[in-house]
């Protein structure tokens, strides 16, 4: 902080100033040989310089997303904020400000060098996204904390570092801590570490540094276990057979079912729900495998048909940029000629040069129309095909619910005997005790008994009705957005492209005899 | 020649074989003569055809050279086993003689360089010489063939009477077939393989090493690679192609036409080469089939050869056993071992078999106690079968065939060569051979001045009249030049060079003559700019009017000058850049040398640079200098057909340095975007490209005009060295490399030094008692001890006589001087100024010497006690004087 906080008012991030500060940035001086812009383009500002400005907030910077390099030291700022859209920055420069904390950095991923020195920072912390971070200065700040320095390790391409003027940088055994724990650094407070400290350092602390690898392993083994979990999760969501693999359906349908479970107390129900568990997992588990194979079956079939696509697009895109290269050259050719003359192009040059790109444009034109015939027919057969691969995965989905459904039928008439015989077996008074208080009274009699079965079997059809509402849903969803975005995309937008190209080429062209 | 097969030798066996049973054997030769007068007609009697069973009865020898005693004793003289052997060969040749009587003569012992028989298996010599580049057959055959000087045989359908050892065909760098197959094969065995010398018959090209029919074999392989380009499998989605509208019928017509001009063409070529066929075709040779002839057989199983072939020594081409220009075979032998063939050769070699333990097939001298070629002891073989064995048996001849007799070993000394004989490689260095339409001179290295080793000429025609086309390659040469090829119709050069000159050249092509085309290609990788090729053309154009203007020209005369650099591996992706030069009229008298031409326009273009978005990344920038302007091309989208285009003017006043250039609109003269949702540069960034621009312009002068240059420098240079033609001589090559030999020279007078040095200091005290004693391998202590005290006893005695020595010199020394005094006292009064003179002179002299003695008397007698002490710690350390007191062997 280089002036007295109370003597200055603060200032605003203002349109002036910004406007100011990019136009100081060009190197045209004073000559203004250039003339002026009357509008500031904001993304096309990659270096921005606020120093020496008394800023207090770091505001209305959201717009210049292109930018690489801020610098905005001595000032007063006291927050890091206003960062989120500046996602390109890879220089930034806070140093000599009032910030007392590291925060809103998550979305700098490029940052490489980071400067927060002479600021009041207590604790180096919120930068777990700077993966690329290289250059990271904080000296003289508040720092006076091993941890923090702990913190640094995850910093696989940081190489320098500045910590002098810290607390924890007076402490004694300050240099040997640093370079012992962070072995990725090259240079300490802007010098080059020798290998012969670094070797004494390391065995100081061998211990804990050993320690400290082993929990980080076993946190990055975690990390990696999760990411994978997650990404085969997203994996079968794609397939539409999420939660499939084992028994998550079934245990799903008793879930939510009071009811049942209650049912389930009574004898005899335990082997019952084992054996139709076995059986409903086993169809279950041939829905996911049939659903994974579906995928893939499918995911070839798209990408066939993308390769083909771009196939064709490129093979055309190539003819006509040669007949567009081929015209360059007869024009430059038709032109040296009129040159010698110095008069201008003749008319019967001029005439023989509209015919000519009449002519271009017929070609390129003719060239599109056959890509979208082409295009067109390719479309259709790959729309019907899928349509057929999506039926058939509903098909033979289908007709494995109806299995799970005889399933669920089966076991809601066993269940049903048992409790019928249950609750006879009580009424004769044989069970007393067998049954905990709460659920005695659903066995008082039969009527009840017939209820709660029931119950219970709707709530297990409903989930299995839910379940393969979801799927079909999804899966003609997904089929109709792909279908309509290839539409789209494809014939409609690329034509449209096209053409335009095209006109803008003739356009360009004709301006040469135009303006004879 | 005449042929005949297995069973009809058997027929005629028995009918001659009871005729001549009990005839003289005299008598069966003279038969055998009558029969065979029609081969006498053309065969004059050789005195190998005499029954001889004694040395003595030998013909006189023919003594071939001059001085038969400089050669060692085995070419002189024949070992009793090779007389046993010759006796062997006798009676083999008497059998075989007698039964197959229409059979020629066997080449069996010709005479040796001394005039003595000899057999042919024990002239060869199986040698393995030190040359890596002997080791392969083709390179051993190519050595033998550059080696030797061709003799024809004298006369052509006759054996020779003489066959020279190895060792003098290959010192005299000359022979005859038979010399050259003996040569190769002593080499071919040496190095492993299953060679065999053949004596058959081929045709005259062959046996007069005509090698004019044949095609160059240095004939660069000017076809290219096809690549056939692999069509993508048709997939499911692959999109129709659109309708093809053409008519067939024109197609088809045209097809026709095509296929009907291709027909003439193909006509017409056969046709050509009917006639070529023709003029190629060698005349009748009324010899044709009894021309004798000697190659080399190769067999297959050893050194991974496939199956046999043959190796003409004389070419060093290797052959297939069916080839046309070998005739027949009479005879084959390694030294082990010889087979007559007795397969029908009446069509060639085509149909011979080469399993040579085939009885059937090939008679065979020995027969080998293991039925394997390779061991040491053989039988000799009897030829025919059990009929004649019955025959001599009666004869009580049985004992001596049925003994076991070895081959003897080769009589010639073992083949030799030094390193430069064999780099010499032809005779007197040089050699030349000649195929068709081309000549071939070949050099050994070094040994023209201008580093020369092979000139290729080839001709159009046939006489070697009309030259199109000189190859010359060069070793060793300072300028790294190694091949020149020179186009005698077009008149251009192209030359190659080593990697290793300081301009990194490749190759350079040039030609003569007022339109030209240069072009040189650099070790790219070696060169930091990049520079990968550069070309030049000057073309002359010459425009004819129709108008006639108004000065009258009708006709304008100017040359047209391009040149292109092209780069590879840059990190700007520059891929070439081509600057066009102002035609200049043509000029007479001496060239300007320093101006400069004036350019103009530089074309720049550069490659793909995939960090950049396509629409920013210039693919051609053109500098159109003469015109003022910049014309910018960007890369072309994927999505896109068109690329974007930018030209600029460059401001009027732009070569004014101390105006700075305003920006106007009318600086940017047209853009073009492929596509509006482009990024539209801002006036302020136009404006600093367009001085980027500018100074980029200079800079790119710049190097077109340095470029330039360096062509310039690089013909001042080529001159220069091709006047300076030097030789460098490789720092491993001591014989020729000066610096190097004088190092290895003074490296070994130090290693000699050193080993002296040693010596001395390793004089051994024990060695002459040991000696004394008998030099005996183990010895007792007793021994020891004696060995210790009599070694010391002869030191003590030995410093003892040497101060003796000094002492009585000493003392003589003083008893000369003594003498001398007093004589000089006794004549002292009379004596003249310089008798006093070389008086004094003496007595000074003397006494220098007497203090001299003096001194090494001291220095003796403190050394010698030194000396002592010495000797009896080494006496005390010797490991022979303790236990268990062994006296290795000594080493020589």
């Amino acid at each position: 902080m280089a002036r007295l906080y109370d003597a200055i008012e603060p200032e605003v991030v203002s349109m002036d100033m910004l406007q100011n500060a990019v136009e100081s940035l060009r190197a045209d001086g004073e000559n203004q040989v250039v003339p002026k812009e009357d509008k500031l383009d904001y993304s096309a500002v990659n270096s921005l310089r606020l120093d020496f400005r008394s800023i207090l907030r770091m505001e209305n910077l959201w717009l210049f997303s292109n930018l690489t390099k801020l610098q905005m030291d001595n000032n007063i700022i006291e927050r890091i904020e206003g960062l989120d859209t500046l996602q390109k920055l890879t220089w930034l420069d806070l140093s000599f400000n009032n910030i007392t904390n590291i925060e809103g950095l998550d979305t700098l991923t490029e940052l490489t060098d980071l400067s927060l020195y002479n600021n009041r920072i207590t604790n180096i912390e919120n930068m777990d996204t700077l993966k690329k971070l290289n250059v990271f200065s904080i000296g003289n700040n508040q720092v006076d904390d091993e941890n923090s320095i702990r913190y640094l390790r995850r910093f696989d391409n940081l190489r320098t570092v500045c910590l002098r003027g810290n607390p924890f940088a007076s402490k004694p055994d300050y240099y040997t801590f640093t370079i012992a724990h962070l072995p990725q650094i090259h240079f300490l407070d802007y010098k080059l570490i020798d290998e012969a400290p670094r070797e004494e350092a390391l065995k100081k602390y061998e211990i804990q540094i050993q320690q400290l690898i082993t929990t980080e392993d076993q946190d990055r083994e975690k990390d990696k276990k999760s990411d994978d979990k997650k990404k085969q999760h997203q994996l079968h969501k794609e397939a539409f057979v999420e939660n499939m693999d084992q028994n998550q359906l079934f245990t799903a349908m008793f879930k939510d079912d009071s009811e049942g479970q209650k049912l389930l107390l009574v004898p005899g129900a335990d082997e019952l729900v084992a054996q139709i568990e076995e059986k409903f997992v086993a169809i279950v588990h041939t829905m996911f495998e049939f659903g994974l194979k579906e995928k893939e079956t499918r995911d070839k079939e798209i990408d066939d048909f993308w390769i083909c696509v771009n196939e064709a697009k490129d093979e055309n895109t190539r003819r006509a940029a040669v007949i567009v290269d081929e015209f360059k050259e007869y024009r430059t050719q038709l032109f040296a000629k009129e040159d010698l003359e110095q008069q201008g192009v003749s008319s019967a040059v001029a005439a023989e040069y509209d015919d000519a790109l009449t002519n271009l444009r017929n070609k390129l034109m003719a060239l599109e129309i056959a890509l979208v015939d082409q295009l067109e027919e390719t479309i259709q057969t790959f729309e019907r095909n899928l349509g057929e691969m999506v039926s058939n995965f509903t098909e033979s989905m289908r007709a494995n619910f109806g299995l799970l459904r005889e399933l669920q039928a089966f076991f809601n008439e066993s269940i049903i005997n048992l409790c019928v015989a249950a609750v006879e077996r009580y009424m004769k008074g044989e069970l007393d005790d067998e049954f905990p208080d709460e659920t005695r009274d659903l066995f008082a009699d039969k009527d009840t008994i017939l209820n709660a079965c029931q119950t219970s079997d709707e709530i297990h059809r409903s989930k299995l009705d839910q379940r393969e509402d979801e799927m079909f849903s999804r899966i003609s969803n997904w089929l109709t957005t792909m279908v309509d975005n290839i539409h789209e995309d494809e014939e409609y937008n690329r034509n449209r492209k096209r053409i335009i190209e095209i006109s803008r080429l003739i356009d360009y062209l004709r301006a040469d005899i135009e303006d004879m | 020649m005449t042929e005949t097969n297995g069973d009809e030798l058997h027929a005629s066996h028995d009918v001659n074989g009871h005729e001549h049973a009990d005839t003289d054997e005299e008598v069966a030769d003279q038969q055998n003569d009558s029969n065979n007068d029609v081969q006498e007609e053309i065969l004059p009697p050789k005195p190998k055809l005499q029954p001889i069973i004694a040395p003595d009865m030998f013909p006189p020898p023919i003594v071939i050279c001059e001085n038969p005693e400089n050669y060692p004793e085995s070419y002189r003289t024949n070992t009793k086993k090779e007389e046993l052997i010759l006796t062997f060969i006798e009676n083999f040749r008497r059998q075989y003689h007698y039964i197959y009587r229409d059979r020629k003569p066997l080449f069996l012992n010709p005479l040796n360089e001394c005039g003595l028989p000899k057999f042919v298996c024990t002239t060869v010599q199986p040698t393995l010489l030190s040359f890596s580049k002997l080791f392969q057959w083709n390179d051993a055959a190519e050595f033998v063939a550059d080696h030797l000087n061709y003799e024809l045989l004298e006369p052509p359908h006759e054996l020779p009477k003489t066959l020279w050892s190895p060792e003098k065909v290959l010192y005299d760098h000359r022979g005859n077939c038979f010399d050259y197959a003996n040569l190769l094969c002593s080499f071919l065995i040496g190095a492993g393989y299953d060679a065999f010398v053949v004596s058959g018959y081929a045709t005259r090209e062959v046996c007069f090493m005509d090698t004019t029919r044949l095609p160059n074999p240095y004939i660069k392989k000017r076809e290219e690679k096809h690549v056939e380009r692999v069509k993508p499998p048709h997939k499911k989605y692959t999109v129709k192609p659109p309708k093809d509208l053409t008519s067939k019928y024109d197609a088809y017509m045209h097809q026709r036409h095509l296929d009907k001009i291709q027909a003439d063409k193909n006509r017409r070529q056969e046709e050509e080469n009917k006639r070529i066929a023709e003029i190629e075709k060698p005349l009748p040779d009324p010899l044709y089939g009894i021309r004798v002839h000697a190659w080399v057989l190769v067999l297959p199983g050893k050194r991974e050869v496939p199956e046999a072939f043959f190796i003409e020594p004389t070419t060093g081409y290797g052959k297939a056993t069916n080839d046309v220009e070998y005739l027949g075979i009479e005879s084959v032998w390694n030294h082990q071992n010889y087979w007559v063939n007795m397969q029908d050769c009446s069509n060639g070699c085509e149909s011979l078999q080469f399993d040579l333990n085939d009885q059937a097939r090939w008679e065979f001298m020995f027969t080998y106690s293991t039925s394997l070629r390779g061991a040491v002891t053989a039988t000799l073989n009897t030829i025919g079968n059990s009929a004649i064995l019955d025959e001599e048996e009666d004869k009580g001849t049985a004992e001596t065939t049925q003994k076991d007799i070895e081959v003897p070993p080769s009589w010639v000394r073992h083949l030799d060569l030094t390193p430069a004989e064999f780099q010499n490689r032809y005779p007197h260095s040089r050699k030349t051979y000649f195929y068709k339409k081309t000549r071939v001179e070949k050099y050994a290295p070094y040994f023209m001045k201008d580093g020369i080793v092979l000139k290729i000429s080839e001709f159009a025609d046939y006489d070697f009249k009309e030259l199109i086309y000189v190859t010359q390659k060069y070793e060793h040469r300072h300028d790294k030049l190694e091949e020149r090829g020179h186009d005698i119709r077009t008149n251009t050069v192209c030359e190659t060079y080593l990697p290793g000159r300081p301009d990194q050249l490749k190759e350079h092509t040039y030609g003569f003559g007022p339109e030209f085309e240069r072009t040189m290609i650099y070790y790219d990788k070696a060169r930091l700019d990049g520079l990968a090729k550069r070309h030049e053309t000057m073309l002359e154009l010459t425009d004819y009017f129709v108008n006639p203007r108004l000065d009258g020209l009708a006709k304008r005369h100017e040359t047209m000058l391009e040149l292109t650099d092209y780069f590879v591996n840059r990190d700007d992706f520059l891929e070439y850049r081509k600057a066009l030069f102002e035609p200049r009229p043509k000029k007479f008298g001496p060239a300007e040398k320093d101006n400069q031409r004036p350019i103009i326009s530089i074309t720049e273009r550069y490659g793909r640079n995939v960090e950049l978005n396509a629409n920013d990344d210039i693919r051609e920038l053109v500098f159109a200098i003469k015109d003022d302007k910049f014309v910018i091309t960007y890369h072309r989208d994927d999505i896109h057909i068109t690329p974007s285009t930018r030209t600029y003017v460059k401001p009027i006043n732009w070569n004014d340095k101390t105006i700075t250039i305003k920006w106007s609109d009318d600086l940017l003269l047209e853009t073009y975007q492929a596509d509006e949702d482009f990024k539209q540069m801002s006036k302020r960034d136009l404006y600093y490209k367009m001085l980027k621009l500018m100074e980029q312009e200079e800079e790119v002068t710049r190097r077109v005009q340095k470029a330039e240059d360096e062509i310039r420098d690089l013909q001042n240079r080529r001159q220069q060295e091709e006047l300076s033609n030097e030789l460098e001589y490789s720092v491993y090559d001591t014989e020729r490399n000066k610096k190097s030999r004088e190092y290895r020279d003074l490296l070994d007078k130090r290693d000699k030094e050193e080993k002296r040095k040693r010596e001395i200091k390793d004089v051994d005290y024990l060695a002459p008692f040991l000696a004394a004693i008998g030099k005996p391998s183990r010895i007792n202590a007793h021994t020891a001890q004696t060995l210790r005290t009599s070694a010391q006893h002869d030191f003590k005695e030995r410093s003892i006589r040497k101060a003796n020595l000094m002492q009585a010199r000493y003392e003589n020394e003083v008893q000369e001087l003594i003498t001398k005094q007093q004589w000089y006292q006794k004549h002292q009064i009379g004596m003249t100024k310089e008798d006093e003179l070389e008086y004094q002179r003496v007595c000074q002299d003397a006494q220098f010497r007497l203090h001299i003695l003096e001194e090494r008397l001291d220095r003796h007698k403190k050394l010698s006690a030194e000396k002592y002490l010495q000797l009896e710690s080494k006496l005390n350390e010797d490991p022979r004087l303790k236990e268990p007191y062994i006296i290795p062997e000594e080493k020589k």
